[in-house]
């Protein structure tokens, strides 16, 4: 159904996208497959928002919400991609792991490596953490888990991390890499 | 512990994310263009009712199911634009020119965009102007970007005096696949392998192709025709109207669909387009 659009929604929407487009746009950068898919998903997000503008809840909490549905929008397309490409469909949510960005250097390849050796779980945690700068709290509205659950989660996923990292390292200094750079999902 | 920052693949200064930028405002006028183009939700869904079309549509999802298009298969005509399709990704150089309108049901929000691409080799220009209509104001963008030796330049033509700013390197196929894959003949062999029912009619200037297909299979092949993401809409039927020369290159796509047409032309296709470095 169909009705007019009241001036003030018009109003609402440019301010949610002004203040909200630099942290959607690089939410799905950091985790699309592509510049263009990530352009795509943030088109997405932001007509999901105009079309459920009276679902959103109001600034501050907006942002959270965009998340949400970004998270939900990169997830869609990585199934659709998977479905193209002919694999198996599995409806678990899509993380995929990082791969270090050109120039990086050493260390980011260390802990790209470490990183993909985690489960999917503790991965988008740390990453939720780690690059939106959310607080426990928040993840745990954002992934719909109560919040002590994410905060334990969180804090044994960063014990995993520095265990492969720690084990990167040492296969390191032995001469014998463990693992390639790359995204293994 | 390393801090997770060392994987983070945008820059702080990268220009995508500048919500005043081109970048945003492309975003900002495709959102409301898509939006525009599925109906608007003004109240909340039951619950039980979205839980069970959701499943739904999961299930068909999972099972591969394409709600797709009329039956009658015409293998000729798909092997004819199939053709004219390989021919046209085969020019180095020529013009390429975008152009979409768009309303929303009611007529509140409408907007129009052209943009034009002059490529030759891996140098290429890109002019585009778009405008989006609010209830209560006009949003107009002018840009140029041009790719010269594997340097990406943007000039925002809003501002009169603007001059180009150097964006950076990009790899030197970039533009020019992304426009094969996007607006080239590559998304449209895509497209014509799985419509079903191509229609091939003779006219004095050459050949007109129509097909139906859904806005999944056409964002499968060429996103940027559709502009939907898969989802429940992506079911809706798209008309697809191809227009091939009498020399057998494609002239024109044009995809519609309620509140919705994209049109992409091919012109001067094997002429040089000489692009200046900014």
């Amino acid at each position: 159904m169909t009705t007019a659009i009241p001036k003030g929604d018009t109003a609402r929407f440019e301010r949610c996208f002004a203040s909200n487009y630099a942290d959607v746009a690089r939410f799905c950068a950091r985790r699309a497959p592509t510049p263009q898919d990530a352009e795509d998903a943030a088109v997405e997000v932001f007509a999901v928002a105009w079309r459920r503008l009276r679902d959103m809840p109001d600034e501050p909490d907006d942002r959270l919400w965009l998340f949400g549905v970004a998270r939900g929008v990169l997830a869609n397309a990585a199934r659709a991609e998977r479905r193209r490409a002919g694999l198996l469909v599995r409806l678990a949510a899509h993380v995929p792991s990082p791969v270090p960005p050109p120039g990086a250097g050493h260390e980011a390849a260390e802990l790209a490596a470490a990183l993909s050796e985690l489960p999917a779980g503790d991965r988008e945690l740390l990453l939720l953490s780690g690059w939106e700068d959310l607080r426990p709290a928040e993840i745990a509205r954002l992934v719909g888990r109560p919040a002590p659950v994410v905060s334990r989660r969180l804090h044994r996923a960063r014990r995993r991390l520095a265990a492969a990292l720690a084990s990167q390292r040492s296969s390191l200094q032995r001469g014998t890499p463990p693992i390639t750079e790359g995204n293994p999902t | 512990m390393t801090s997770l920052e060392l994987l983070d693949p945008t820059r702080a200064d990268d220009p995508r994310f500048d919500p005043d930028g081109h970048h945003a405002e492309r975003v900002r006028s495709a959102a409301l263009a898509r939006a525009a183009s599925t109906p608007r939700r003004t109240a909340p869904r039951p619950r039980g009712r979205t839980a069970v079309a959701g499943l739904v549509t999961a299930c068909a999802v999972a099972a591969g199911v394409v709600v797709a298009v009329t039956a009658t298969d015409a293998p000729d005509a798909r092997a004819s634009l199939v053709a004219a399709a390989e021919r046209t990704d085969g020019f180095e150089s020529g013009r390429v020119v975008l152009t979409e309108r768009f309303h929303d049901p009611d007529g509140r929000v409408r907007g129009h965009d052209r943009s034009e691409v002059r490529f030759d080799g891996t140098d290429l220009e890109l002019v585009t102007r778009s405008v989006v209509e609010l209830p209560d104001r006009k949003i107009e963008r002018r840009v140029t970007v041009r790719q010269f030796d594997g340097v990406a330049y943007e000039r925002d033509d809003t501002r009169p005096s603007a001059g180009f700013r150097r964006v950076g390197r990009v790899a030197p196929t970039s533009f020019h696949s992304q426009l094969a894959r996007y607006a080239g003949g590559e998304g449209l062999l895509r497209l014509a392998r799985a419509a079903d029912d191509v229609v091939e009619q003779a006219g004095p200037n050459g050949t007109t192709f129509r097909a139906t297909a859904t806005v999944a299979e056409i964002e499968a092949a060429a996103p940027t025709s559709a502009g939907v993401l898969p989802g429940p809409a992506s079911r809706r039927p798209v008309a697809l109207r191809v227009d091939v020369t009498g020399d057998g290159r494609v002239r024109r796509v044009v995809t519609e669909q309620p509140g919705l047409r994209r049109e992409i032309e091919y012109l001067d296709l094997g002429v040089a387009q000489p692009i200046e470095r900014p």
